[in-house]
């Protein structure tokens, strides 16, 4: 495979005039739609979606892969800005990123995010033009007991999630566990915990509870000492990302794509772990771990490189399979179907012109946000100087109508407002909220895969232990749990003492 | 049919709003359809196009509106729920009419033909039975059935979701042929499809345009096609009923009008859709993706809703399939 010849034919296509004009026009409308609280890729897409039904192939799907980037930095700009996380990747951002704002630092924080996702962006599409086959194959590699595996490893390693206590964190953990649980068991089809309602069969949705959680809860939270945002707002300042910030952030970054272009090529929420787990190591490599969840940038600089990278990466099964692994993955599925074009193995032999024009407008559509962001920082920062009383009825009002218009259902709005309420009593009791986000992910895929693979091993526990890749990953699992455990609950039991 | 209609509504045009016509005036607002999934799935996009040529054809806008969530339950629950008056129409499929009401016991928020009036099929998505041949020797549909007798409860099949016609085809076949198999359900056709190629589950009955291009690149093996009789993309693959007589298991998709629909406006829709079926371009796209074009009456749409009903109840009873 000539790669440079590949790269040449795809960047002749991605750079004609009109699909760049495409791709920008989706970057574009990604960007400003998904800036809207609760908005995130999977509506936005959705909404989007029919518009491309007249374009030709290769154009739509550079505009929808636009669309899909600009929706997913919209995102974070939310969850940065007013501790709205539109999607479930920027809830990590929202962490650090939020008290960045809080400090003034908003403008950082944004910059941050968009070079970050910018140079994973670019390190990604590298990445896939020379893997993508063999990365597929590695895909097909995980079967359930792998997954099983890597979601123990995942819920380990959320524990270093949480800055405060191991034990409330442990609580939040479980509690999540508990709330992914709701719905129809898969298996048996029987409901649970849905109290007979309908619109809970199919469990809680993602976004209504992120968004309750953390932005209405938030606007609960701010209502009660207004004083305090003012002082927040006042100093907005900082653009530009000094040369000590810089130099923070290089390791972060790097780190962030290696994760997220792994861990993006695994099927059902790879990419969303990818941004977890690149907090989770920064957190655990940082000089100054306390530093974390009060504002420090590499919990931004790091996971935002992460989801981008992994956005990238979550492409390589859909384009080489015909497998999608996230919501977006198959709405893009489902538009490429309706062009009449069925992604799968023949796919990159019989459509050279489309799979590498898309690969290398991967690159162009990073390149156009950075130029379409940065200079909109200013813009979106100076939202925070809005008068709060003016500025939290649009946001409960924004909120509403993107949690609603995921799946048209009434529902949703009411469980992002109970969870509002919610996540206001975890804040008065110091409850983070992060780890209960991560086990609500992490709860039902464990699960699933738990029961699938004893189904598939006729009930036999023991056959974990014979697949090397389980055997390997629930063998890092243990070691982190001592590695994880054991400073903590000293560290932990030294703050008590000091109290 | 739709000559007759058109005359009809030529003449309340001509005549004003005389009392009698008022109902073949329809439709005089915008009119939405229901679709209980996500949109970019084939329910989807059969609606969408179905919307434009209605749009065009009865001069009033059709909107699409996608109500995902509990496999479709929310959103045919809502067409039940509204006014029957033909503004408000669902394109609902196999599960949302023929086993969930079933599967889903006396609690479940509608029946199908006491809640929903229907006005047409338009579509059979064909289920193939593919086989990993790197797991399972057999090669044609009476080698597979001697080979499961042979190896009881050893292979595994993945479907769609417990209930979906994935699963009921599979279970279908073991009670047909007298086999067994370990069933394992997904979130989805392509959450299975990964481990139907990695060989974790080694059989499948599954949607043509999912399958087809593994089965071209030879990964996987298709033995047969679950439509009653062999379909029109290949006509060298044999039906499962040629071997097990009887067996359909396949997907489709109708639309649907709450109960106590008006048969002015229904009838009204159902020859717009039936001529809107026939047209070339219709076939033609449908056909590319996978689908089988359906041109259906009411009478036989609501026939093909009981007597499937029947038949899954049945599968879904033996089966034990019901959640206790």
């Amino acid at each position: 495979m000539d790669l440079f010849s590949n790269l040449a034919l795809g960047f002749a296509t991605s750079l004609s005039v009109h699909n760049l004009a495409y791709c920008f026009v989706g970057a574009l409308f990604g960007t400003l739609i998904g800036v809207l609280p609760g908005l995130g890729p999977v509506a936005t897409i959705a909404m989007l979606l029919p518009i491309t039904f007249g374009l030709e192939p290769v154009s739509a799907l550079i505009m929808l892969a636009g669309i899909y980037y600009g929706a997913q930095y919209g995102g974070s700009t939310t969850a940065i800005l007013i501790n709205l996380p539109g999607e479930s990747t920027s809830v990590v951002t929202a962490i650090d990123g939020y008290q960045m704002a809080r400090k003034g630092k908003a403008g950082t924080a944004l910059a941050t995010a968009a070079l970050g996702s910018f140079f994973a962006g670019t390190i990604t599409t590298v990445f896939i033009a020379l893997f993508a086959p063999p990365l597929a194959r590695l895909a097909l590699e995980f079967g359930p007991p792998e997954y099983f595996a890597l979601m123990v490893l995942g819920l380990i390693a959320s524990i270093t999630l949480a800055s405060g206590s191991l034990m409330k964190a442990l609580a939040m953990i479980l509690l999540g566990l508990l709330l992914g649980l709701i719905g129809r068991d898969i298996y048996t089809t029987e409901a649970r915990f849905t109290f007979g309602l309908e619109n809970l069969s199919d469990g809680l949705q993602f976004v209504a509870l992120a968004m309750g959680i953390y932005g209405v809860g938030e606007i609960v939270r701010n209502l009660e000492t207004p004083e305090q945002r003012s002082v927040a707002v006042a100093k907005v300042g900082g653009l530009i990302l000094t040369r000590e910030e810089f130099r923070r952030i290089i390791a972060p970054v790097l780190r962030g794509t290696g994760i997220g272009s792994i861990l993006g090529i695994l099927p059902g929420g790879g990419a969303l772990l990818s941004s977890f787990a690149s907090y989770a190591v920064e957190k655990k490599l940082a000089r100054d771990p306390g530093e974390f969840g009060k504002g420090a940038i590499e919990g931004v600089a790091g996971p935002e490189s992460a989801n981008n990278a992994g956005a990238q990466s979550s492409f390589i099964p859909m384009l080489t399979l015909g497998i999608p692994s996230n919501p977006v993955m198959a709405l893009m599925v489902g538009a490429l179907i309706i062009h009449g074009i069925t992604p799968g193995p023949a796919f990159v032999a019989e459509k050279p012109q489309l799979f590498w024009g898309l690969i290398a407008s991967m690159w162009v559509g990073n390149l156009m946000l950075v130029v379409l962001n940065l200079p909109l920082i200013g813009i979106w920062v100076r939202l925070l100087t809005v008068p709060y009383r003016y500025l939290f009825p649009a946001i409960i009002v924004f909120s509403a109508i993107g949690v609603f218009s995921v799946n048209n259902n009434v529902a949703d709005v009411l469980v992002m407002a109970g969870m509002g309420v919610f996540g206001y009593v975890l804040y008065k009791l110091n409850c983070e909220p992060a780890p209960l986000l991560l086990g609500f992910i992490l709860g039902p895929m464990l699960e699933e895969n738990l029961r699938r693979s004893m189904l598939l091993f006729r009930g036999d526990a023991l056959q974990f232990f014979e697949r090397p890749l389980t055997a390997t990953l629930l063998g890092i699992a243990a070691v982190s749990l001592i590695v994880v455990l054991l400073p903590n609950v000293s560290r932990k039991r030294e703050v008590v003492f000091k109290e | 049919m739709k000559l007759a209609s058109l005359a009809a509504a030529g003449l309340s045009f001509a005549l004003g709003t005389a009392p009698v016509l008022a109902d073949t005036a329809y439709p005089t607002k915008a009119v939405t359809i229901v679709v209980p999934f996500s949109a970019g799935g084939t329910a989807d996009i059969i609606a969408r196009m179905a919307a434009e040529n209605l749009q065009k054809k009865l001069g009033q806008p059709f909107v699409v509106e996608n109500i995902g969530g509990g496999g479709g339950v929310s959103g045919v629950e809502k067409v039940t729920k509204s006014a029957p008056d033909g503004y408000t129409l669902v394109l609902a499929s196999t599960s949302n009419l023929a086993v969930h009401p079933t599967l889903y016991g006396e609690k479940f928020p509608y029946q199908t033909l006491r809640d929903l009036k229907p006005i047409g099929q338009v579509s059979v998505v064909p289920n193939v039975l593919v086989i990993n041949p790197d797991k399972i020797p057999a090669r044609t549909v009476p080698d597979l059935i001697a080979y499961l007798k042979a190896n009881p409860d050893k292979v595994s099949f993945g479907s769609a979701g417990t209930g979906t016609t994935q699963h009921l085809a599979g279970e279908l076949f073991m009670q047909k042929t007298g086999t067994q198999m370990v069933h394992i359900p997904y979130k989805g056709s392509s959450a299975m499809l990964p481990d139907l190629l990695s060989g974790n589950v080694e059989l499948a009955f599954d949607n043509v345009p999912l399958l087809l291009p593994h089965v071209k690149s030879g990964k996987l093996v298709a033995l047969a096609v679950a439509t009653p009789e062999r379909e029109k993309f290949d006509k060298n693959l044999p039906a499962v009923a040629e071997f097990v007589p009887g067996f359909e298991a396949t997907a489709w998709h109708g639309f649907l009008a709450p109960a106590g629909t008006p048969d002015a406006v229904t009838d009204k829709l159902s020859a717009e859709i039936q001529a809107f079926m026939q047209q070339p371009e219709t076939i033609k796209k449908l056909e590319e993706l996978g689908i089988t074009p359906v041109s259906s009456t009411p009478a036989q749409f609501t026939d093909l809703i009981k007597s499937m009903t029947v038949q899954w109840k049945e599968v879904i009873e033996k089966g034990n399939i019901k959640p206790q």
